[in-house]
């Protein structure tokens, strides 16, 4: 049997289809810039072949070696700018992705494909062969520099000047302890900036705990903004100058290509961590095992008194308990990623954005360094990106109108964030046009959103929910002058999904501002644990808004809603005792707890507060599915299993319907 | 080793039910201990015995995973019967049914999620048994044992509901209906 015929381990078979899995998912990140490839996918996706290569000839799999070897060979040369990029040649190396996969299962089912597909892979042309001059050789560098570039680094020099941006040189001195880490805060914070080409070593420092860079970047912003991503570091900075040509280089000054430069990466399912705080979870299970051996020795310690064994017994637990604890704290902060890419990302976006739409607009950020589980930082890109493109094209105005106005002539976005306790504040201000609260009670009365009486009493704080409702967003006779409204019914759908509560607000001619609030983690739950007749229930306390002592006194609405004047609005309230069918106990409605999802407001009233506990939630499983009004259960204490509210499910139960806003009895 | 009459003895003894004050070691049997031993004869089926009410029933053992003392469970809201309720069994929720509805009896279990429910009772245990949709717990008034017997030994149920009935096993003091859980949950 030749070792070829054999199912391959798993252990290979995993990681080369996901591998694989990486490779296909950047090619096609790839394709949406096939004319000018973004060289970090590209160098992304030369990687993933490399390492597929690797894996093949580390498990002995010819078949696959070969096709990977063929795949990174032809990487190589659209990476070196050697080959060009084009569909059909993406389209061969996506369906060698395919027969990866397929390798990696069962070698032997594929074996001509694969050959095949590598002599094709192998036997794509060199592209057309530069015409004309270098225009490297026009680039003034230093011979010893010129000398030590690598061919990769050549052809992104190129590349720069081939699209008439200038390559600068960036002298800078970082401390020994932390370069790697500030170059590769740099390179993030270049992203849409510029690109780092090459980082060389710089003449020796003075100071021997510091190492001197000699940094190449290719850019076409300009100095200022270059300067900025330095972020304070000092550094010498200067253009490397380019020697003129007797001929002018028509395509050099042609405008760049209007390529929407792909994202790498974009969500993930994996996440990297700091190796030592691995090393921390590890020392806890190992401290974990001697609270087992412990209690295993008690076991055995027959000699023990029952009161001393009773001592001894309690005294593991509390150390099992502690550490545990300590445990679950550093699972959740392994979890846990700074905002800053985010916000990087918008402030790309805001830039390609603001071009698009003629305007000139800033993005100010602050609290970037605020830290949220790498799930909700996916998850919130959509949202955000939604409300910032809303700033931009309904709530900045064109210059022109600014300055008539008295404003400032460039927009100003503001991006802050915020932890308070559980849960983090995003909040997005822009100085526009705000909204015009009056067209929007038109519209909602047009659209029958509203009935006219409720609408013309509505406080401004009341229609905002209108502001929200798919009715009001589809509206196409909302100008962009009559303030926002496009698609803001799905960034309450996403920010629903997150658990979050979104706030608007906004003063016509001033601006308006977005808050979202989040919890700080999915993976766990802070919950706030009510009583209502002996039971007991958490609500996450991400929704909760309010928590008041009621007196049980409440206004009722034409359709016998119950509702209650909170802080200067009218929210409806339910008794969770009657929504759940539960029987009558003596000690009834005192609390009233406040809940919001998006932009709708719940009261709750409950008997009693148990105060608030940190829950690791379950989720109730297929068999049961969607149980009304329940997300899922947590144990708390000892043995004891509560139920955790789905607060966007009650709120869709009592408010059925469109939003419904009573004035203010 | 398979041959050797003694061992269903010491099977039979390992899953009877006694009361607990005999033998404290049974009143829950942890998943492992459950795992049937290899099969003695290849048309042999294992099946475990339970009563609920006046009746006596059984379901194949291979499909139980647990056999819990019965506690009180957390009660879900407006939950319909059969389901009595959940359970949390070392992380996974799993939901508690009452199959004397499906079996068409008149004594139904107390209630026994919630605060106003009371102790369960002594005997009652709770079989977990695998579905396609993960575990679920069935509420059954006492276990019973656990039988090896060849399918030819069923009976054909006479009358009554026949949807989830495999057979009837003929017993020492009367007889047994030996049902599929699945059709128990529904």
């Amino acid at each position: 049997m030749s070792p070829e015929r054999d199912r391959p381990p798993p252990e290979f078979s995993s990681e080369a289809v996901e591998t694989a899995e990486a490779l296909g998912r950047d090619l096609l990140l790839l394709e949406r810039t096939a004319a000018d490839p973004d060289p970090e996918v590209l160098n992304s996706v030369f990687r993933q072949a490399h390492s597929l290569k690797g894996l093949a000839a580390t498990f002995g799999q010819k078949r696959m070696g070969e096709l990977a070897h063929a795949a990174e060979d032809l990487l190589d040369r659209f990476r070196l700018g050697k080959a060009r990029l084009t569909s059909a040649r993406l389209d061969l190396l996506l369906e060698a992705v395919e027969l990866f996969q397929r390798l990696a299962e069962d070698p032997s089912s594929v074996v001509d494909e694969a050959r095949l597909l590598a002599g094709r892979l192998s036997s794509v042309d060199e592209g057309p062969e530069r015409v004309g001059e270098d225009l490297l050789e026009r680039l003034e560098l230093a011979p010893e520099t010129r000398r030590v570039l690598t061919e990769f680094e050549e052809h992104r020099l190129r590349e720069t000047l081939r699209r008439g941006e200038l390559v600068w040189s960036a002298r800078v001195e970082y401390p020994l302890e932390t370069f790697d880490r500030e170059l590769e805060q740099l390179k993030a914070r270049l992203r849409g900036v510029g690109e780092l080409v090459s980082t060389l070593p710089g003449p020796a420092a003075d100071r021997l705990d510091v190492l001197a860079f000699v940094l190449l970047l290719g850019s076409g912003a300009g100095e200022a903004a270059l300067r900025a991503v330095f972020s304070g570091v000092p550094v010498e900075l200067r253009p490397v100058p380019v020697r003129k040509e007797r001929r002018p280089e028509p395509e050099a000054d042609g405008a760049p290509p209007a390529v929407e430069r792909a994202e790498p990466g974009g969500a993930t399912r994996t996440l990297r961590v700091d190796i030592a705080r691995l090393d921390a979870l590890m020392d806890d299970v190992g401290e974990l095992r001697l609270v087992g051996e412990a209690i295993r020795g008690l076991s055995d310690a027959r000699e023990l008194s029952p009161r001393a064994w009773t001592v001894g017994l309690l005294r593991e637990h509390r150390r099992l308990v502690r550490r545990l604890d300590i445990l679950q704290d550093r699972l959740l902060q392994a979890r846990m990623v700074p905002l800053r890419p985010l916000f990087d990302r918008m402030q790309r976006l805001v830039r390609r954005m603001a071009r698009e739409a003629g305007k000139e607009v800033v993005l100010e950020t602050s609290g970037s360094e605020v830290q949220i589980d790498k799930r909700l930082v996916e998850e919130l890109s959509d949202p955000l990106v939604h409300l910032v493109r809303n700033a931009i094209d309904h709530g900045i105005e064109p210059s022109g109108l600014r300055e008539g106005r008295g404003k400032p002539r460039t927009g100003r976005i503001l991006l802050s964030a915020e932890q308070l306790g559980a849960r983090v504040v995003l909040a997005l201000a822009d100085d526009g046009a705000g909204v015009d609260w009056a067209r929007v009670r038109e519209v909602a009365i047009q659209r029958s959103l509203l009935d006219e009486e409720r609408a013309r009493a509505a406080s401004d704080r009341e229609l905002q929910s209108v502001l929200f409702s798919p009715g009001f967003s589809t509206a196409s006779a909302v100008s962009p002058t009559s303030g926002r409204g496009v698609g803001l019914d799905v960034v309450k759908t996403n920010i629903a999904g997150l658990s979050g509560v979104i706030d608007v607000e906004s003063r016509m001619g001033e601006g308006t501002t977005f808050r979202v609030t989040l919890p700080v983690t999915l993976a766990t739950v802070r919950g706030l644990l009510v009583g209502v007749s002996g039971r007991v229930y958490a609500v996450p306390l991400s929704s909760v808004l309010d928590v008041l002592s009621h007196d049980g006194r409440h206004g009722v609405t034409e359709d016998g809603r119950r509702m209650v004047p909170v802080r200067g609005y009218n929210i409806p309230v339910v008794s969770l005792a009657e929504t759940f069918g539960l029987p009558r106990r003596a000690e009834g409605g005192v609390y009233l707890v406040v809940v919001g999802v998006a932009e709708r407001r719940l009261g709750l009233v409950v008997d009693v507060l148990h105060g608030q506990r940190d829950l690791v939630t379950q989720a109730l499983g297929p068999r049961l599915g969607q149980v009304p009004g329940i997300s899922g259960a947590a144990e708390v204490g000892h043995h004891h299993t509560v139920l955790v509210l789905d607060v966007g499910a009650l709120l869709d139960e009592v408010l059925r319907g469109p939003p419904l806003l009573v004035a203010q009895a | 080793m398979s041959g050797d009459p003694s061992s269903l003895e010491a099977l039979l003894a390992r899953f009877r039910y006694r009361p607990d004050e005999e033998s404290a070691g049974l009143t829950e049997l942890p998943a492992a201990s459950l795992e049937p031993d290899r099969p003695r004869g290849v048309d042999e089926v294992q099946l475990l015995t339970f009563g609920l009410g006046e009746g006596e029933y059984a379901v194949a053992l291979g499909t139980v995973t647990e056999i819990l003392r019965a506690r009180t469970l957390t009660e879900i809201p407006r939950a319909r019967p059969p389901l009595l309720g959940v359970l949390n069994l070392r992380g996974t929720i799993t939901p508690v049914y009452d199959p004397s509805l499906r079996l068409g009896l008149s004594v139904s279990a107390p209630p026994c999620a919630g605060p106003d429910c009371a102790r369960p009772p002594r005997a009652a245990r709770i079989l977990v048994v695998r579905t396609a949709l993960g575990p679920a717990g069935l509420w059954v008034d006492r276990v019973r044992g656990v039988h090896r017997v060849r399918p030819g030994v069923l009976e054909r149920p006479r009358g009554g509901p026949t949807g989830g009935v495999l057979g009837v096993l003929p017993t020492a003091e009367g007889s047994c209906t030996v049902v599929d859980p699945e059709w128990l949950l529904r």
